[in-house]
């Protein structure tokens, strides 16, 4: 039955264009168009398996299989110097912005980049990447990574003090670690535009991320001893730039009072 | 405690002590500037776009661990793909309450409305390694990353049935594709992913990527409408 509708709209553009032939240009962009829209709604040949596949053949192609020594080392283990945090935002992967390629990167992508303070019973998932990172892979770098426009630092300005949890449960739930920078910036610049205290929330975000990393006691004792670096970043893709800070952490000699 | 060094010219300067930092500094730029220059302004117009706003068609699962990027290894490029990566590209079910995880689920499929959502896994995973070596199951976990990884509990305990006859690390490559399995089944206890998929406007995929013969299992998870049940569909091995 559907053929018989087909065959007799294309028997009605055929007529048509029998006697309207300078429309066959419109009419063939029209069918193109037509044909690739179709192709994505079979579930077989969906648009992003398509793309997948695209992808990773073309990724075996020019660096698996130009590659060898460095992936036949790389499947017998891993050693990256760098654990980083990244936002899951599409626009935001380590691997572009910051060149990392295979066996380099540790890599935890969340909402708003964000690194929850140690704790045994939650947000366990941060903590085994943390500890998996300092003491099995023993990084050497730890890099927080925050960017601009960010969805989840927008969440976290429009929270309501002391509100109800709104119908977004675990979102809300998840970006209120990074509260005290909220905090701090609606104190601190109240003067400043919504957008520009995102953006410097963003970046205080990241700070109170750090913090946090130095509640693992594993981190801390790897900072101590100086065998781990922990570091701020925040990339601004509008302007197309990069900062980077460092985590100043250091014990003075003690002072003994007698 | 936290210093902020905004500028540059600081860290130049041949006085200051941590030589460390000023090398640090140098890659890092020297790794951003060939972002930069190789991709960011031929394509400029596409990242201004970008700014704006990001419509990925595609959320992604995927491990932490640094060989498994799946921008990297599935080729997507920037606004293609909304990435979640943890140890073990593990999804817990939503009676577990909220993760760092299932958070970014929400703003996906609610928010950015992704249209796929893939589960990819790997051959040669060290948090799956963890979940089989662990030995102690009373609930006195020593360490986080046993805390984490027995939320794959149940995949060991069908690889270990199935396969206890194999070598420890064949176990592993098993249980690695029934964690997947698992993480997939748990996406559809949220229902506000299951009823998208039974609409058609979400469809789930699972992937194994083998990192020792570079190949890429795939399968889909289908809505079986007459049941309401789910079942794999669509598997295919790229290699």
């Amino acid at each position: 039955m559907a053929t018989e509708s087909y065959e007799a709209a294309i028997k009605g553009l055929n007529d048509l264009l029998s006697t309207k032939a300078d429309l066959g240009n419109v009419a063939a962009a029209k069918i193109k168009a037509l044909t690739a829209e179709l192709k994505e709604l079979d579930s077989d040949n969906s648009d992003a398996i398509q793309r997948i596949k695209t992808g990773f053949t073309q990724f075996k192609t020019e660096k698996y299989l130009k590659n060898s020594a460095l992936f036949n080392d790389l499947a017998k283990g891993q050693s990256p110097k760098f654990l980083v945090f990244a936002c899951s935002d599409s626009r935001v992967c380590p691997s572009h912005i910051l060149n990392f390629g295979p066996g380099e990167a540790f890599v935890v992508r969340n909402i708003a980049n964000m690194v929850p303070p140690f704790d045994q019973k939650r947000h366990s998932g941060v903590g085994a990447a943390v500890e998996y990172a300092v003491v099995h892979l023993k990084v050497e770098n730890i890099l927080v990574i925050g960017h601009s426009c960010c969805g989840g630092i927008k969440g976290l300005m429009n929270i309501e003090d002391d509100a109800a949890p709104t119908q977004s449960d675990f979102i809300e739930n998840w970006v209120k670690i990074g509260a005290s920078a909220r905090n701090k910036i609606k104190e601190e610049h109240k003067d400043l535009s919504y957008d520009d205290q995102c953006n410097k929330c963003e970046k205080e975000a990241v700070n109170v991320s750090l913090g946090n990393l130095l509640s693992y006691p594993f981190v801390r004792a790897a900072v101590v001893k100086n065998t781990l670096a922990i570091r701020g970043g925040h990339y601004n893709f509008v302007k197309g730039t990069f900062d980077l800070w460092e985590l100043d952490f250091k014990t003075t000699p003690a002072f003994a009072f007698s | 405690m936290v210093q902020e060094l905004g500028i540059r010219e600081e860290f130049m300067d041949p006085n200051r002590e941590t030589e460390t930092s000023y090398d640090f500094l140098d890659e890092m730029r020297h790794r951003f500037l060939k972002f930069k220059r190789q991709k960011y302004l031929p394509e400029i117009e596409k990242f201004q776009a970008l700014a704006i706003a990001q419509s990925p068609k595609v959320m992604v699962i995927g491990c932490a661990d640094s060989r498994v990027c799946p921008s990297y290894v599935l080729g997507f490029q920037p606004g293609e793909a909304f990435t979640i990566r943890n140890v073990a590209n593990l999804v817990t079910p939503v009676q577990n309450g909220p993760t760092e995880t299932n958070s970014a689920l929400e703003f996906a499929v609610t928010t950015l409305q992704v249209e796929n959502i893939i589960v990819m896994g790997h051959s040669n995973c060290g948090g799956i390694a963890a979940l089989m070596s662990h030995q102690n199951h009373q609930g006195q976990h020593s360490s986080l990353v046993e805390r984490w990884v027995m939320n794959g509990k149940a995949a060991k305990l069908r690889t270990q049935l199935a396969s206890s006859h194999l070598s420890f690390d064949e176990q592993c490559r098993n249980c690695e594709k029934e964690s997947i399995k698992d993480s997939v089944m748990n996406l559809i206890t949220y229902s506000w992913i299951r009823d998208r998929v039974k609409r058609g406007e979400v469809k789930i995929h699972g992937c194994y990527y083998n990192l020792s013969d570079c190949s890429l299992e795939k399968w889909r998870l289908s809505s079986d409408k007459t049941n309401y049940g789910f079942y794999i569909s669509d598997r295919e091995i790229w290699s």
